[in-house]
């Protein structure tokens, strides 16, 4: 059996990745859900950083929600993250979080960063990510986890 | 030309759209300060435009302050349409 889960530490982005494909979640609370306890996995964040993920959320409104079917939950930097971690959560039916734009959210990439900086040029790869859509849909349609990670966090191409 | 992006933590989001925003105005050949905000400490920048998701404006209202926004905060093609317009008429007032 393939399998659908990839854990990684990129030495250039100095963070660690972790890559599930095809879970499921029953609404948008237990996708952030998912995602955060691959972060607790591989301790980069504390249990009560996945709900400080969703409280965000409910406080703020669905805002975590940024690209056309992409959320990107996270929390403050006091609230039990202590590494640079990001999980990428592919489900396998999308969920709505309410947002009128960008819903329903089928890719759910959440990240913890102990301090403001640190997390910069992971998310600079992953800006790079979100603002192409060929990436996007390649990850939609790969078939394994490193595949996943190259559209994720690949160096761009120049120009 | 003092520029914030803001966001819920100054975390994710407003970093985003500060990526997106200095790749757009590099492309023309515009240069501007950008910084991330979270929320709670927005109000104390004095920038010249505020950028961020329609959500977080009714949430982060300085007043007299001018507002982008955008819904998708990684697409280029959403900033130049609301964004870069904004951009180029603070340069053009700075000017005079």
């Amino acid at each position: 059996m393939k399998s659908n889960t990839l854990i990684t530490f990129s030495e250039e982005l100095q963070a660690f990745i972790t890559i599930h494909l095809d879970r499921k979640a029953v609404d948008w609370k237990h996708a952030v859900r998912i995602a955060g306890e691959q972060l607790v996995a591989i301790q980069v964040a504390e249990p009560r950083y996945i709900d400080a993920m969703i409280d965000t959320i409910i406080e703020l409104g669905p805002y975590a929600v940024i690209a056309p079917g992409v959320a990107l939950p996270h929390a403050g930097v006091n609230k039990g993250a202590c590494g640079v971690g990001v999980s990428f959560t592919r489900l396998s039916t999308p969920v709505e979080f309410g947002n009128i734009d960008n819903d329903p959210v089928d890719l759910v990439i959440a990240f913890c960063t102990p301090d403001p900086k640190s997390h910069i040029k992971i998310l600079e790869r992953i800006a790079v990510f979100l603002s192409d859509e060929n990436r996007r849909e390649l990850a939609r349609n790969a078939q394994t986890p490193t595949e996943v990670l190259e559209q994720l966090v690949g160096v761009p191409d120049e120009g | 030309m003092k520029i914030i992006a803001v966001c819920g933590n100054g975390l994710g989001t407003s970093l985003v759209i500060k990526m997106t925003l200095m790749s757009v105005l590099k492309e023309e050949g515009i240069e501007a300060d950008i910084e991330v905000a979270d929320l709670g400490t927005a109000f104390s920048y004095n920038p010249d435009l505020f950028v961020c998701t329609p959500e977080m404006e009714d949430k982060c209202k300085a007043k007299g302050t001018l507002y982008g926004l955008v819904k998708n905060v990684a697409d280029k093609g959403e900033f130049r349409q609301k964004v870069l317009p904004l951009v180029q008429q603070l340069l053009k007032s700075n000017k005079k």
